[in-house]
């Protein structure tokens, strides 16, 4: 179960890092894209937080279990790259 | 009911697609403020927009003497300062497919979902994910504020003798 929030974690901070890239530079798959930089070097992205919801129970997917809420918080530094600031895992109606 | 897939698009793209329009709507705003500076400020010569009136004025020991003042129109109307200052972008995706592979990160292919509340789906390991994206105004680079001290010293006032043509 960690070894897939892991990876989940993983992805979607990969995903912001691509995204932001796409975002400061013209990209293929955004044709006229502009840079971040390009009017207002100050204003960038500074904060992302991604909650979402993970059963704790992995192996028994015929019947829905409880489920923990993952919260991921990420700082955006100057050069847009997206650090992972803190992941807090929460089970608030698991019965166990 | 059949997903649309057209709308199924890689998360970073999503992502991207959100910051650009918020860095464009910016730079929009920034455009319309420069728009109005020039359509008001100057005329279709390039010439500055000035109201000018006269008045008289008894100067002791002298009489009366007449004055005229030009005041840069630029100067007596508010000019709207457009910009953002903060933005919060708050969404939730629905992730529809993540790519397996051990060498790199999972690919994530995403749609945006109507309901606001992160949901799983542990059967097909999808899950919704919601996001608030924050982007702030922050201090100028030092580069540029080196740039914009030498935009500034390049502004020249060279004098003209009156009567003369430029």
């Amino acid at each position: 179960m960690q070894e897939r929030v892991e990876r989940m974690v993983t992805a979607v901070l990969d995903e912001i890092e691509r995204g932001l890239a796409l975002a400061r530079v013209p990209a293929r798959e955004l044709s006229g894209a502009q840079q971040v930089e390009r009017f207002h070097s100050s204003l960038r992205p500074t904060h992302v937080v991604c909650t979402f919801e993970w059963p704790i129970a992995a192996q028994d997917r015929a019947e829905p279990g409880p489920l923990m809420v993952v919260k991921i918080s990420i700082e955006i530094d100057a050069s847009g790259v997206p650090r992972l600031h803190g992941v807090t895992a929460e089970a608030p109606h698991a019965s166990v | 009911m059949p997903e649309n897939t057209v709308s199924q698009i890689p998360l970073s793209q999503l992502v991207g697609s959100l910051v650009r329009d918020i860095v464009d709507a910016d730079g929009m705003a920034a455009k319309a403020t420069s728009d109005f500076i020039q359509s008001v400020g100057f005329d279709e010569k390039g010439e500055l927009r000035t109201v000018q009136f006269s008045y008289q004025q008894v100067v002791p020991g002298v009489g009366v003497k007449r004055y005229t003042v030009s005041v840069p129109l630029l100067t007596l109307v508010p000019i709207p300062i457009l910009g953002i200052d903060k933005a919060e972008i708050s969404f939730t995706t629905k992730i529809v497919e993540m790519s397996q592979g051990d060498s790199q990160a999972p690919k994530l292919l995403a749609r945006i979902a109507a309901d606001a509340q992160p949901k799983s789906d542990a059967a097909s390991e999808t899950t919704n994910i919601k996001f608030s994206l924050t982007m702030s105004r922050c201090d100028v680079p030092a580069g540029l504020t080196g740039i914009f001290g030498l935009l500034g010293n390049s502004i020249q006032v060279t004098g003209v003798p009156a009567g003369k043509p430029e």
